[in-house]
C-alpha cells in the first residue's frame, strides 16, 4: 500500500507539472485541445490523489506500522475517530490533506467554470495546478514531509506511538479539517483574480463566479477557529480559549482579510469601484492561507500548536516570495486597467461605512502580522528580545473591535448611494434607546469597567438594528402579501438570503463578542489543594471533594477526582476532572470537566493528586456567559449556510450574464 | 411632498478634519492609558499573568497548558514564595526581567523602540481613517461633478466586455 500511495503521489507531482504547461500552451498556440487535456489533468489530479489518500487512510485504520506515519500517529488503542484524525496530526498527512482538498475544490471549479469562463479557465488551472505541484513536491522531495515512508521490514513496531493527548479530542478531529477547507477554498477566487489580471478581464465577473467559493471557504474558516477555540478551552486546561498564540494569530488572519473582502466585493459589484483594493484584499487573503500553514508546519514559532519542526520553513518562504512577487507584479502591470470612475453620491451613505469597516479589519490584521512579527523586528534592530502575548493584543485589540461593532451596528442604517439627516434621526432613534437602556440596566445590576460597558451597550445597540431590519422588511411583506409574521420572516430571509444571512452573522458575531466579554472581565480563578471531604469557594459556588478513583490501561494511567457543586447550599451536580499519564509519551495530561449554564461555566481542572494521601491539587475557574461565545459561533454558521445557500434568481442573472457575454464575444 | 434636508452635522463649521484627528488621538490616548478589564485573579496571577513562560510554549506563564512543565511550575513555586515574603509584584517582575532579559514579559514594555508595536496600530488606524475620509470626499465631489456631464464611453471599454454588458444593464434596467 506504501508503494502504491508513493506511486500516486509521484503521479499527481506528474500531473501537476503538466497541468501548470498544457493550458498555458493551448492559449499560446491556440491550440484548444491542450486547454481541454489542461482540465481532464484537473479531473486526473483529484482522483489520483483520492487514491493515495485513500491508501494513507487505509493503512491508518488497518494500524500498518510499516508505514512511519501510521507507528508515529497511531496505535492499537486508539478508536477510530481518532485514528481517521490522525491523517492530518503530523505534516506529512497535512500536507496530503492541503493536494487532496485542493485537487477536488480544483476539479469542481473547472467543472462549474469550463463553458462559462472560457477565457479564464486555463490560467485558473495552471495557477491552481502550481499550488498542487508545490505541495506534492515537498511531500516526494523531502522525506520528512512524505506520509508514505516506509519502516524496514526488521524494525516495524508491534504497536505505534499513538496520538498526541492533546489530539484526542471531538474538536481536533474537526478543526484542521475545516481550517483547511476555508485555506484551500481561497485557493479558487485567487486563482480567479489572477486568471482575471492576466486576461484582462477586470470587470465583476471574477467576483461572482467566485462569490459563493469565497462564502463557503469563509465559513469553513469561522468553523474552524471557533472549533480550535473550543478545543483549546475543553483541552488545555486554562480555563480560556484565545491566548493570542502565534499559530491561533495564523488562522485569524486570513479570516479577518477574508471577511474585508466579503464586504468591500459588494462595492465593487454595487458601483465598480475597489477593483485593485480587492485584487489586493484577495493576493492577501491567499498569501495569510500559506502563511497560516507555514507556521503551523514549519516550526519556525514555537507555539504550544506547532505540530512538527522540520525544513519545510525555507520552501514555504520560497513560495510564499514567488507567489508575492507573480502576483505583485501582475497587479502593477494591471493598474491602468484596474482604474474605476470612483464616484460616491453623498460622503455620509453605505459605501463609506463600508470602507471604514475595511480598514478596520485590515487594521486588525495588520495588528496582529505586527505583533506575530515584532519580536524579529526588535531584535534585528535593537539585539533585544521581546515577546508579543496576550496582554499587548487584549490592550490593543479589544478597542478596535470595539470600534468594529460600531460600525456593524451603524451600517445598516445607513442608505446606499445617500443619507439624508431625517432617514438617519428616523433609523437611529430605536437602537440609540434600545443601547441607552441596555447601558442603563446593565449599570443598575452592578456591571462597571469601560470595556464591559461598552462592549455590552455596543452589543445591544447592534441587535436592535439588525431587529430593526429584520423587522421593517417582515411587517412590509406582512402588509403587502398578506402573510403571517412568521411566513413573512421566512420568506423575507429566503428572498435575500445573501443580505440577511449577512445580518444572522452579524447578530452571531455579537453574542460571541457577549460571551468574551462576560468571560474575560468577569472571569473567577481559585486553586488549592484538598482531601476527600474538603470544600473550596469558587466565586460564590462550593466545590466538594467526593471521591477519588485511579486505575491504569496498557497506555495510560488514570487519576479522577469526583466533586460535588452547590451554591448557596443547592446541589448543581457533580464534576470529575482527569489527569492522565501516557506511559509511551512519559507525558502527563489534565481533562478538565464542567457544568454549564447559559449564565456561566464552572470549569475544573486536576492539576496533580497522590495516590497513597488522596491529596488533590485543583484549579477551578467561573467564566460568566461563556456558553453565549459557542452559541454565538453556532449562529454565526447559520448565517453563512443562508447566504451561501443557492439562490435561483441570482444564478439566472449570472447565466443571462454569461449568454451575453457569450454572444458579444462571438460578435 | 417634504423635501429631505443633506446631512449637515454641526462639526462641519470647525472643520471635519480637524475633528477626526482629534478623536483619533483621543481614542490613542484612552487606549494606551486604559488597562485591559481587571480580572479578579489571585496573587501568584498578578505577577504569573505578566510573564511569559520561557519552556517554548509561548504561553502566558499562569496558563501554560504543560502539566508538568520544568520551567512553569518552579517559576509559580518560587513567585508564590517571594510573595508570601512580602515582595511586590512589580519588584519579582524586575527580577525575572534582570535574570531572562525582556522576553520574559508577556507584553513589550511601554518604553523606547516598543513604542512602535503600541503606537503603530492606532497610527495606521488614523491614517487609513483621514485617508478614506479625503477618498469619500473626492469621490462624492467627483459624482456631483458629473452629474451633468454625457457618459462618454473610453475606448479601451471594449477591451473590457465585462464593463460593457454592465452597462448595458443598467440601461436596460431604466426600461423596467
Amino acid at each position: 500500500m506504501n508503494q502504491i500511495g508513493y506511486t500516486a503521489l509521484l503521479l499527481v507531482v506528474a500531473i501537476s507539472a503538466y497541468g501548470v504547461v498544457a493550458p498555458l500552451v493551448g492559449v499560446r498556440t491556440g491550440r484548444r485541445e491542450f486547454i481541454r487535456s489542461g482540465e481532464r489533468a484537473a479531473y486526473a489530479l483529484a482522483a489520483v490523489v483520492v487514491v493515495a489518500s485513500a491508501c494513507l487512510l487505509y493503512m491508518l485504520v488497518t494500524r500498518d506500522f510499516s508505514n512511519e506515519y501510521v507507528a508515529s500517529y497511531t496505535s492499537l488503542e486508539l478508536g477510530w475517530a481518532y485514528t481517521v484524525s490522525a491523517f492530518w496530526a503530523g505534516n506529512s498527512g497535512s500536507m496530503l490533506l492541503w493536494v487532496v482538498i485542493l485537487g477536488v475544490f480544483q476539479a469542481i471549479a473547472v467543472r462549474q467554470n469550463r463553458h462559462k469562463n472560457r477565457e479564464l479557465i486555463p490560467y485558473v488551472i495552471s495557477i491552481l495546478m502550481s499550488i498542487a505541484l508545490f505541495f506534492s513536491l515537498l511531500m516526494t522531495l523531502l522525506p520528512e514531509a512524505n506520509p508514505f515512508k516506509t519502516i524496514p521490514a526488521g524494525s516495524v513496531p508491534a504497536n505505534g506511538m499513538g496520538l498526541n493527548p492533546m489530539l484526542e479530542n471531538p474538536g481536533m478531529v474537526i478543526h484542521p479539517v475545516t481550517l483547511y477547507l476555508g485555506y484551500v477554498g481561497f485557493s479558487i477566487p485567487f486563482a480567479f483574480a489572477m486568471a482575471a489580471l492576466i486576461t484582462k478581464r477586470l470587470g465583476d465577473f471574477w467576483i461572482r463566479s467566485t462569490r459563493r467559493w469565497t462564502l463557503f471557504a469563509w465559513l469553513f474558516l469561522t468553523i474552524g477557529n471557533i472549533v480550535g477555540a473550543w478545543w483549546a478551552y475543553v483541552t488545555l486546561g486554562w480555563g480560556g480559549y484565545w491566548a493570542w498564540d502565534p499559530v491561533e494569530n495564523a488562522s485569524f488572519l486570513p479570516w479577518l482579510t477574508g471577511t474585508a473582502f466579503l464586504h468591500s466585493v459588494m462595492i465593487q459589484e454595487k458601483k465598480d469601484m475597489l477593483k485593485v483594493w480587492n485584487m489586493v484584499l484577495i493576493i492577501l487573503t491567499f498569501m495569510l492561507t500559506i502563511f497560516g500553514t507555514f507556521l503551523t508546519r514549519s516550526g519556525i514559532i514555537q507555539s504550544v500548536h506547532s505540530f512538527g519542526a522540520s525544513q519545510l520553513g525555507e520552501f514555504f518562504i520560497l513560495f510564499m516570495g514567488l507567489t508575492l512577487v507573480f502576483s505583485l507584479t501582475l497587479l502593477f502591470n494591471r493598474l491602468d486597467l484596474l482604474k474605476s470612475r470612483n464616484e460616491l453620491d453623498s460622503f455620509v451613505s453605505r459605501e463609506s461605512t463600508f470602507l471604514l469597516n475595511n480598514l478596520i479589519l485590515v487594521g486588525m490584521a495588520f495588528t496582529v502580522i505586527l505583533g506575530v512579527l515584532f519580536p524579529i523586528f526588535s531584535e534585528a534592530v535593537t539585539g533585544n528580545k521581546v515577546t508579543v502575548g496576550p496582554p499587548f493584543f487584549n490592550t490593543v485589540m479589544v478597542p478596535i473591535g470595539l470600534l468594529l461593532l460600531f460600525v456593524t451596528g451603524v451600517c445598516p442604517l445607513i442608505a446606499w448611494r445617500r443619507a439624508t439627516y431625517s432617514n438617519l434621526r428616523k433609523n437611529l432613534i430605536y437602537p440609540v434607546a434600545t443601547a441607552a437602556v441596555a447601558f442603563v440596566v446593565l449599570f443598575v445590576l452592578g456591571v462597571r469597567g469601560f470595556y464591559p460597558l461598552l462592549s455590552f451597550t455596543l452589543s445591544a445597540f447592534v441587535l436592535a438594528t439588525v431587529a430593526l431590519e429584520f423587522g421593517r422588511g417582515t411587517w412590509v411583506r406582512h402588509r403587502m402579501q398578506q402573510e403571517n409574521v412568521a411566513k413573512a420572516l421566512v420568506g423575507l430571509t429566503w428572498r435575500n438570503k445573501r443580505r440577511y444571512g449577512g445580518y444572522i452573522v452579524h447578530v452571531g458575531v455579537v453574542l460571541l463578542l457577549v460571551g468574551v466579554t462576560g468571560s474575560s472581565a468577569f472571569k473567577v480563578k481559585a486553586d488549592q489543594v484538598l482531601t476527600k471531604g474538603e470544600s473550596m469557594k469558587v466565586g460564590g459556588y462550593e466545590l466538594t471533594y467526593d471521591s477519588f478513583n485511579s486505575y491504569d490501561t496498557s497506555e495510560k494511567s488514570v487519576g479522577q477526582v469526583v466533586f460535588t457543586l452547590k451554591k448557596d447550599g443547592q446541589f448543581l451536580g457533580t464534576v470529575t476532572p482527569v489527569k492522565e499519564y501516557y506511559f509511551n509519551k512519559d507525558q502527563p495530561w489534565t481533562r478538565v470537566d464542567r457544568n454549564t449554564t447559559l449564565s456561566r461555566d464552572v470549569y475544573v481542572s486536576l492539576l496533580e493528586y497522590s495516590t497513597d494521601t488522596g491529596e488533590a491539587k485543583v484549579e477551578a475557574f467561573i467564566n460568566p456567559l461563556i456558553s453565549w461565545l459557542w452559541i454565538g459561533g453556532i449562529v454565526m454558521v447559520i448565517g453563512g449556510i443562508v447566504a451561501l445557500w443557492p439562490d435561483r434568481r441570482d444564478q439566472r442573472r449570472l447565466a443571462a450574464r454569461y449568454e451575453r457575454q457569450a454572444r458579444l464575444h462571438e460578435v | 411632498m417634504k423635501s429631505e434636508r443633506r446631512l449637515q452635522l454641526p462639526v462641519h463649521r470647525i472643520g471635519r478634519a480637524r475633528v477626526l484627528v482629534l478623536l483619533g488621538i483621543m481614542w490613542c490616548l484612552a487606549v494606551l492609558a486604559t488597562a485591559p478589564a481587571a480580572v479578579a485573579v489571585p496573587p501568584v496571577g498578578s505577577v504569573s499573568d505578566r510573564l511569559i513562560c520561557l519552556c517554548g510554549c509561548n504561553s502566558v506563564l499562569s496558563v501554560c497548558p504543560h502539566p508538568n512543565c520544568e520551567w512553569g511550575i518552579p517559576a509559580k513555586q518560587d513567585i508564590e514564595q517571594q510573595l508570601g515574603a512580602g515582595k511586590t509584584p512589580d519588584a519579582i517582575i524586575a527580577q525575572y526581567v534582570s535574570k531572562y532579559g525582556e522576553q520574559v514579559l508577556a507584553a513589550p514594555t511601554k518604553r523606547g523602540f516598543n513604542m512602535v508595536v503600541w503606537v503603530l496600530p492606532f497610527l495606521m488606524l488614523v491614517i487609513g481613517g483621514a485617508a478614506i475620509y479625503y477618498l469619500a470626499r473626492t469621490w462624492a465631489k467627483r459624482r456631483a461633478e458629473s452629474e451633468a456631464e454625457t457618459i462618454v464611453v473610453p475606448a479601451s471599454v471594449e477591451d473590457h466586455p465585462d464593463e460593457i454588458v454592465r452597462r448595458m444593464e443598467d440601461e436596460l434596467k431604466k426600461f423596467d
